[in-house]
């Protein structure tokens, strides 16, 4: 057997001011041989894949991978590049089997469903006997087009995602079985009309995924993914489906697909986010007893393309006069080279956020001391770090800003640790991420709160102005099935 | 003969709050071998001073060029270090003669005085007898320990400053006259109690400095300086002040210093500054049949030290739908990162402005056109190339702004046509600068106005919140003789 590894990922805030170029690529990776490299989320699938192909005696090929942080659209020069790389190597290799990882959500200027036209190509080169598998990530837009081109499709299940990894397992073994003829996967999808988040820590959404895992395997039913949909992509299918793939039986798939759907619809109401807006959550943080208290800054998440300079927390914060406050992290490129000028100890005069776009808020001008620097810094995130780069801690009298130059969301308490902040020692830790911060705080949390904040990334799905998409879904319709 | 050359340049805003340390050293030059690479405002001299020495058969050590940018306080640790790089040269290989060019305003964290702190040491290192030569920007604060400690010191004469070549040609012939006992010479300077913007390319002041010239050559008088002073540093040596070398004879030196102050103040109602605000130059451009009007925006020059994106014009050319207008240069090298990726022709929602500290005003969300991209640009200041990176063109529905990845001042309109955009269009062109704008414009433009704009380097001398210096200069008091 001859496979070819490829990666191309990233996923795209239609409503970000924040374009992704060739810069934007080579800012995170561009690599022709990713797995002779260390493993970033994106590859991690890859150097699993050839690994397990290897010990089974196959023919492993790499091609290209590239991602970029999430923002706005993907140019269409760099997204045709990149994607015609790829397609080079399927026509000169021809591979047996065609093993990816996108993101599953990448819109690029001329092309709202990058996944659906990569496999669509690849799908004309290799014919129908090939297999064509995809690794992406429940914040995708699961699209005919991909579920016609592809032989299976495998989302990530958690949300934070921390199975990686096993969801490369999960495909590996599926794309196996079928390259070798034991089985004959069939893949149905079911249309749930809804647009949330779906944090799988909420004791609802644990059942759901247990449930999904505990039913794989059994009855000819190969795998199960909930496709969550990325509100935040303004596409024709912008929103959550259920997949299903069986053994040979497209009645099975489609059966199944619509009862672990209906399963999500009918728990809707234990999934309505009702997060508190900043004034009401930062009043339940004054009021704690035990600390630290944290912040989900949601709306702010460069891990769904926003700015991370918004100021809304941090202007309440001022106005309280709150003390002992953390809050991470600020991207502001020219900020940290100043910081790095002045060196630690400096006293500085800085004008701090408000710096991207109207969803930064305004800019907040304080006095600040330069506590610590650091370069080259990692968060930990699940068994990958994540490169986080030039780290500065700021303190305005009392409260805690951490500013970096790499436009990445907060994942783990050690990027404070590791520039000498201790947040246990904070009453309130601010982070700008929607739920990836989740699994590296909850555990040095007293309580965690997700707060409705405004900017690139509001949890107000019913308000968010989508052109290609249309109205019916819940909760913007109470029942879009009516 | 022996001749050590070196340059130690930057023009400190205290007021700034950009702090100049290695990195914005790194970002202009630091170099042992500036002879061999192209010549800035500051290396210029040591070119020629190379150049003249190796012509007469002379030994040239090339010690230390460092040159930053003008932004806030130079760190202690940057400057100390620099210095005693140049100093341990000096210990090292015993130059009968020392070239330096400096800029004569540089403060350091804890040094006021660069410039005297260098030369002193300098003298203590070399004796009493050796020649030391220092050429300098005339907006610098000349103090009695650099005439104490210096065998020669020469301004530039012109602001703008297109003679940085020639003055060090003057000085290497009166170094060289001095080292072989051909002169003795000493200075003599005197205060005149004035602080003004004095530009050399209008009158009286261009008379002001023929007669400099005039004098010099003449009756034992070397040479004629005038130390224009630079307003936005609070130390107690800023202000105006004369400055003559004589040969030999200290009467003649003071009493010259004396008679050129006297002349300086007696045509200071043509000195003074009387610049229209912002709403009175743009009422004038629409009144006007001309195109291709020159604004300045005086007050965010960045060769001040100023952040080169305020919003104060921008945001009163938009108020009144203003169109035709070409404004730059803004300093935002996440900006232009964005833009590339984008590339051009794209279209996209920018922040612009509003950026590093409150002189910069409030950021303003447009809406614009990527019109030109291109890197590796410069402008020309009289013979000299200033870099400025990489320059975006964005077009507001027509109203044109430049956006740079190097902060600079706008120097010449060659900015604009190298982008590709056609000034004689323009109803307006408005550089950040304010005055070495003057030359380059002045050649493409029917009317030159400078505007009295708020910001980091205001032209308003009396409103400078000083704390060092006294009162008692012009115009803050009407005659600081009384």
């Amino acid at each position: 057997m001859k496979l070819l590894l490829a990666s191309l990922t990233n996923e795209t805030n239609t409503f970000s001011p924040i374009p992704v170029g060739r810069g934007a690529f080579a800012a995170k990776l561009i690599s022709r041989s990713p797995t002779a490299e260390p493993a970033v989320p994106c590859t991690t699938p890859l150097h699993i894949w050839r690994k397990s192909a290897e010990a089974r005696g196959w023919q492993v090929i790499d091609s290209l991978a590239a991602w970029a942080q999430p923002a706005g659209l993907v140019s269409r020069p760099i997204y045709e590049e990149f994607r015609d790389i790829i397609l080079q190597d399927v026509a000169r290799e021809r591979p047996d089997v065609l093993m990816l990882s996108m993101h599953g959500a990448m819109v690029a200027d001329g092309y709202d469903d990058c996944e659906g036209d990569l496999m669509a190509r690849a799908r004309d080169i290799l014919g129908s006997g090939a297999i064509i598998s995809l690794e992406i990530d429940p914040h995708c837009h699961l699209t005919p087009t991909m579920l016609e081109a592809a032989t299976l499709i495998v989302c990530f299940k958690e949300y934070p995602h921390t199975d990686i990894p096993e969801r490369a397992h999960d495909l590996f073994a599926l794309t196996v079985d079928a390259a070798e003829g034991r089985t004959s996967p069939v893949m149905r999808d079911y249309d749930c009309r809804m647009i949330s988040m779906y944090p799988t820590q909420s004791p609802m959404m644990r059942r759901f995924v247990d449930d999904m895992m505990a039913a794989e395997g059994q009855g000819g039913l190969l795998s199960l993914s909930l496709a969550h949909g990325f509100p935040y992509g303004d596409t024709a299918v912008t929103g959550t489906r259920m997949l299903a793939i069986a053994d040979g039986d497209a009645e099975k798939a489609a059966e199944v697909a619509q009862q672990f759907g209906e399963l999500l619809w009918n728990s809707r109401e234990e999934l309505r986010i009702r997060w508190p807006d900043i004034p009401t959550a930062l009043d339940r943080a004054q009021q704690a007893t035990v600390f630290p208290v944290v912040l989900a800054d949601t709306a702010d998440n460069a891990g769904g393309g926003a700015p991370s300079d918004s100021t809304f927390v941090l202007q309440e914060v001022l106005a309280r006069g709150m003390k002992d406050v953390a809050m991470a992290v600020y991207w502001d490129p020219v900020l940290v080279d100043m910081c790095c000028d002045a060196g630690v100890g400096a006293q500085m005069r800085v004008r701090l956020g408000g710096k991207r776009s109207a969803a930064s808020g305004d800019a907040v001008d304080l006095d600040v001391i330069v506590r610590a620097i650091r370069e080259s810094m990692v968060q930990d995130f699940g068994v990958v770090p994540s490169p986080f780069g030039t780290g500065v801690w700021l303190e305005a009298d009392g409260v805690h800003l951490i500013v970096n130059n790499s436009c990445t969301q907060c994942l783990h308490p050690s990027l404070f640790s590791d520039l000498g902040l201790d947040p246990g020692q904070m009453k309130t830790v601010v982070v700008k991420s929607s739920n990836h911060f989740y699994a590296g705080f909850a555990p040095i949390a007293s309580e965690v709160i997700h707060v409705a904040t405004p900017g690139a990334l509001t949890a107000d799905f019913a308000a968010i102005p989508y052109v290609k998409r249309n109205p019916a879904y819940w909760p913007r319709v109470e029942n879009p099935f009516a | 003969m022996k001749l050590l050359i070196a340059c130690l340049a930057t023009e400190t805003n205290t007021f700034s709050p950009m702090p100049t340390g290695r990195r914005a050293f790194e970002a202009g030059i630091v170099s042992r071998t500036a002879t061999r690479q192209e010549g800035n405002l500051f290396t210029a001299p040591l070119h020629e001073w190379r150049r003249m020495a190796e012509e007469r058969g002379w030994e040239v050590v090339e010690s230390l060029s460092a040159a930053a940018q003008p932004a806030g306080i130079t760190t202690r640790a940057v400057y100390e270090e620099f210095r005693d790089e140049i100093l341990q040269d000096l210990k090292t290989h015993q130059p009968d003669l020392f070239l330096i060019s400096m800029h004569g305003a540089m403060v350091a964290d804890g040094y006021d005085d660069c410039e005297g702190d260098m030369m002193q040491r300098a003298r203590v290192l070399m004796g009493p007898d050796k020649v030391i030569g220092l050429e300098i920007d005339p907006h610098n604060h000349l103090t009695q320990t650099m005439i104490d400690n210096a065998t020669l010191i020469i301004n530039y004469k012109e602001y703008p400053h297109v003679d940085a070549p020639e003055r060090a040609r003057e000085l290497f012939v009166m170094a060289a006259d001095a080292a072989t006992g051909k002169t003795r010479p000493v200075m003599r300077m005197h205060d005149c109690r004035m602080l003004t913007i004095i530009e050399t390319m209008k009158e009286p002041a261009m008379s002001y400095v023929q007669s400099m010239k005039d004098a010099e050559g003449k009756d034992g008088i070397l040479s004629v300086s005038l130390t224009h002073g630079f307003p936005w540093a609070d130390v107690a040596d800023v202000g105006a002040r004369t400055l003559v070398i004589a040969d030999g004879d200290a009467d003649k030196a003071e009493s010259a210093a004396k008679t050129f102050a006297d002349k300086l103040w007696d045509i200071r109602d043509g000195l003074r500054m009387d610049y229209p605000d912002i709403p009175t130059a743009l009422d004038m451009v629409e009144a006007s049949n001309h195109a291709t009007i020159t604004l300045a925006d005086m007050a965010d020059n960045a060769g001040g030290g100023a952040p080169a994106d305020s919003t104060f014009f921008l945001q009163e050319i938009l108020k009144r739908g203003m169109t035709d207008v070409a404004h730059g240069i803004y300093w935002d090298p996440v900006l232009v990162t964005m833009c590339q990726d984008a590339g051009v022709g794209a279209r996209m929602k920018v922040r612009l402005g509003g950026k590093i500290c409150a002189d910069s005003g409030d950021a303003v969300d447009l809406d614009v056109t990527v019109r030109g991209i291109r890197e590796n640009m410069t402008q020309n200041l009289g013979e000299t190339e200033m870099p400025m990176g990489t320059g975006v063109w964005l077009d507001a529905d027509g109203v044109h702004l430049i956006v740079s990845s190097v902060r600079t001042q706008n120097f010449s309109p060659s900015v604009y046509t190298d982008l590709g955009i056609d000034i004689t269009t323009m109803r307006a062109l408005i550089p950040k600068s304010t005055n070495h704008f003057y030359q380059n414009f002045e050649k493409i433009s029917p009317q030159v106005i400078h505007v009295r704009t708020p910001g980091a380097v205001t032209p308003d001398m009396t409103v400078i919140p000083y704390t060092k210096r006294d009162d008692n200069f012009w115009p803050k008091v009407e005659n600081p003789f009384n």
